[in-house]
């Protein structure tokens, strides 16, 4: 159970679970900045089944990109991660070595980024960009493989052979987006970190390449984390759902129940906020603005802007428990039901 | 190649040499503009030393006849440019009757071989201290000892080399004083001749590179932070490759081809960029020369070190524009307007 994680460290492989290929557990980063600390991640613990496609929604701020980005250990000075573990098939990436965790990346758990801008190096070839990939993680020789594996991945992100010659200025947005998920998957990693891999495409691209992306993941067998906003595309794509706020994860739940029945006022508040097809009522918004991490609220992230505050949740910071099965909330709310 | 037409190529050189002809024909007519008259200062010069000289009138008229100033202009413009075209410098007004490529010939092999050398190894040395000062993989003491190499940077060039010429050479006498090699040394690629060489070399060398070394790695640095701080750099790190490689084939790599074109400009101004450390070290280069040439009157001399000023930097700048599309697969030259 999460609620009892204060009790660690453990030996890494112990309390390992067989149907968790990845398990974050009390996660903390923070930035040291000139005004103090940050802590863009708040002990946020979570799960990801095997195969399982876990979308990780929240506004701009709530620190769900850092939370990713940790996951990988790609974060630059100044975010410091302070704690935690992140066990990828029982293996913290955490408290492995700067070269171990070098050959785990791409080959165990790989980064799509928002590839559409500038994600791939201007100045090289795409098939170069592809080969440095695979060489980074070779041991020696293995040339017609490699070509062959580049190739296959191309093909199964339904890009032509050709594009290995082309340089990223010479492909579309669309192009560019699936030449970062050939990346990807080029060692058949088995967690795929989708960073808002669509947010700069237009709405025709991003389904068509949100359905290459859910085909290469499904083939692969890879669980995928897709990290965004976009709450429409979360309903279309993902198995469950976690909303961040604050730094905290405040709710992991089924897709289908979250939209059904959110639990934490902020997801209902969110989920409120939708615009629907049948009404034609103006946005509700939710009051108030998202809390600076830099002075952040006692208790409760979420209580200065609650609709259903109480008292003690001033003061007392609500745990992720799981109230229902597979239904996880950190509210006082649900505290003792 | 790539991403450049025939066309662009045309143009190119066309607008190279419509540069040089400007060059020329400024390099005619600002000598000409400009009061006084060389014949009549060396024949004044002449009379002063000799306390008075037979037939000065005579000599006047026959050195002005000699240089072809009796014509009208544009005759001597055509003749000019004609030989100008063929390389020809004409004669030396001051050391007369030298040839004006047997003055600047040596001089720019000097010059090329000091101030080219120095600025390479600037360059190269300017854009690893750049890189590492941006890299965050880089060691604080090894940051912090790179930083030094900004103090060269607020000393003029110049002083410098009166500095280490007090030192290195008139107290310590660890180094030669001036001039190129040992005087009286035959020219030729012997051992002796290249060690000599050297040796007058470090001096000027060394205040060249030590006061223009903290610009380039600054500039460096600049370009790399901007670098650095790309996407593609997250992605690169997500890939799993090694930092070395990081740094080599997507940090610099990248932030190199502005630079580039820095080199163009500097190595194009190999000649002027120097004169005071030739000057002060006596360096027979084309800055040296074309001091002495500007104290002696000699404008046959300084026009042909101006011209050849004015294609060094003009043809610098036109390869790094040809081979650019080569360094910077973005910029393409191809199917785009005249203009």
């Amino acid at each position: 159970m999460l609620s009892n994680v204060k009790t660690k460290p453990v030996d890494v492989r112990t309390k390992t679970r067989a149907d968790r290929i990845l398990d974050v557990r009390n996660l903390r980063v923070s930035y040291q900045t000139g005004g103090g600390q940050v802590r863009a991640v708040n002990d946020v613990s979570f799960f990801l089944r095997p195969s399982e496609r876990l979308g990780l929604v929240g506004e701009s701020g709530s620190g769900k990109t850092t939370m990713a980005l940790s996951l990988m250990r790609l974060l630059q000075s100044p975010a410091v991660i302070e704690g935690g573990q992140v066990l990828l098939d029982g293996v913290d990436l955490l408290s492995l070595s700067e070269e171990e965790m070098r050959r785990a990346r791409l080959a165990d758990i790989a980064l799509i980024p928002q590839g559409a801008m500038n994600s791939l190096n201007p100045m090289l070839k795409v098939g170069e960009q592809l080969r440095d990939a695979v060489t980074a993680h070779m041991d020696s020789g293995g040339k017609t493989s490699r070509e062959a594996r580049i190739f296959d991945v191309l093909e199964s992100v339904e890009l032509s052979r050709n594009v290995v010659n082309a340089y990223p200025h010479e492909l579309s947005g669309g192009m560019k987006q699936r030449v970062c998920i050939a990346m990807g998957i080029l060692l058949k990693p088995k967690v795929i970190i989708a960073d808002e891999p669509t947010s700069a495409l237009d709405v025709v691209v991003q389904r068509q390449v949100m359905e290459t992306l859910g085909r290469v993941q499904s083939e692969l067998g890879a669980s995928i984390i897709l990290v965004g906003h976009d709450m429409g595309l979360m309903a279309q794509f993902v198995d469950r759902v976690g909303v961040m706020y604050g730094g905290k994860l405040v709710e992991v739940s089924p897709v289908r129940e979250i939209f059904k029945d959110p639990l934490h006022p902020y997801t209902q508040l969110l989920i409120g906020s939708l615009p629907t097809l049948e009404s034609k009522e103006n946005f509700k918004g939710i009051s108030g603005m998202t809390p600076s991490l830099l002075t952040p609220p006692t208790g409760c992230m979420f209580h200065p802007r609650c609709p259903q505050v109480l008292p003690h949740c001033q003061v007392e910071i609500p745990p992720l428990v799981e109230i229902k099965p597979d239904r996880w909330v950190a509210c006082h709310l649900y505290n003792g039901s | 190649m790539r991403g450049l037409d025939l066309g662009y190529f045309i143009r190119r050189i066309g607008m190279f040499l419509l540069v040089i002809f400007v060059a020329a024909s400024f390099n005619f007519m600002i000598p000409r503009l400009a009061p006084g008259n060389p014949i009549g200062a060396i024949t004044s010069r002449m009379s002063n030393a000799s306390a008075g000289i037979e037939n000065g009138q005579a000599m006047f008229e026959a050195y002005r006849e000699r240089f072809g100033l009796d014509d009208p202009l544009y005759i001597q413009y055509t003749k000019y440019m004609w030989n100008t075209l063929r390389l020809d410098f004409g004669e030396s007004l001051s050391a007369y009757p030298a040839e004006v490529w047997d003055i600047i010939g040596p001089a720019i092999g000097w010059s090329i071989s000091l101030i080219g050398v120095s600025v390479l190894i600037t360059f190269v040395l300017g854009i690893l201290i750049g890189a590492l000062l941006a890299w965050k993989g880089t060691p604080g003491i090894l940051k912090s000892l790179l930083s030094l190499t900004m103090i060269g940077g607020v000393l003029p060039y110049y002083l410098l080399a009166m500095l280490l010429l007090y030192f290195f050479a008139f107290t310590a006498h660890v180094l030669p004083m001036s001039g190129a090699v040992e005087s009286g040394m035959a020219r030729e690629l012997s051992w002796p001749f290249i060690k000599s060489a050297f040796r007058h070399a470090i001096l000027p060398a060394s205040s060249i590179i030590l006061t223009s070394l903290g610009g380039w790695a600054l500039s460096m640095r600049g370009l790399m932070v901007n670098t650095i701080g790309e996407d593609y750099m997250l992605l690169a790190e997500a890939k799993g490759l090694r930092k070395s490689r990081i740094l080599w084939r997507y940090a610099i790599r990248n932030a190199i081809p502005p630079q580039l074109m820095h080199l163009a400009i500097a190595l194009g101004h190999v000649v002027s960029g120097a004169i005071l450390v030739e000057i002060v070290f006596s360096y027979p280069g084309l800055g040296y020369q074309l001091y002495m040439s500007i104290v002696n009157s000699d404008y046959t001399v300084i026009q042909g070190i101006t011209l050849i000023l004015a294609v060094s930097v003009g043809l610098a700048v036109l390869i790094i524009d040809l081979v650019y599309p080569r360094l910077d697969p973005r910029v393409t030259y191809v199917a785009e307007s005249s203009g």
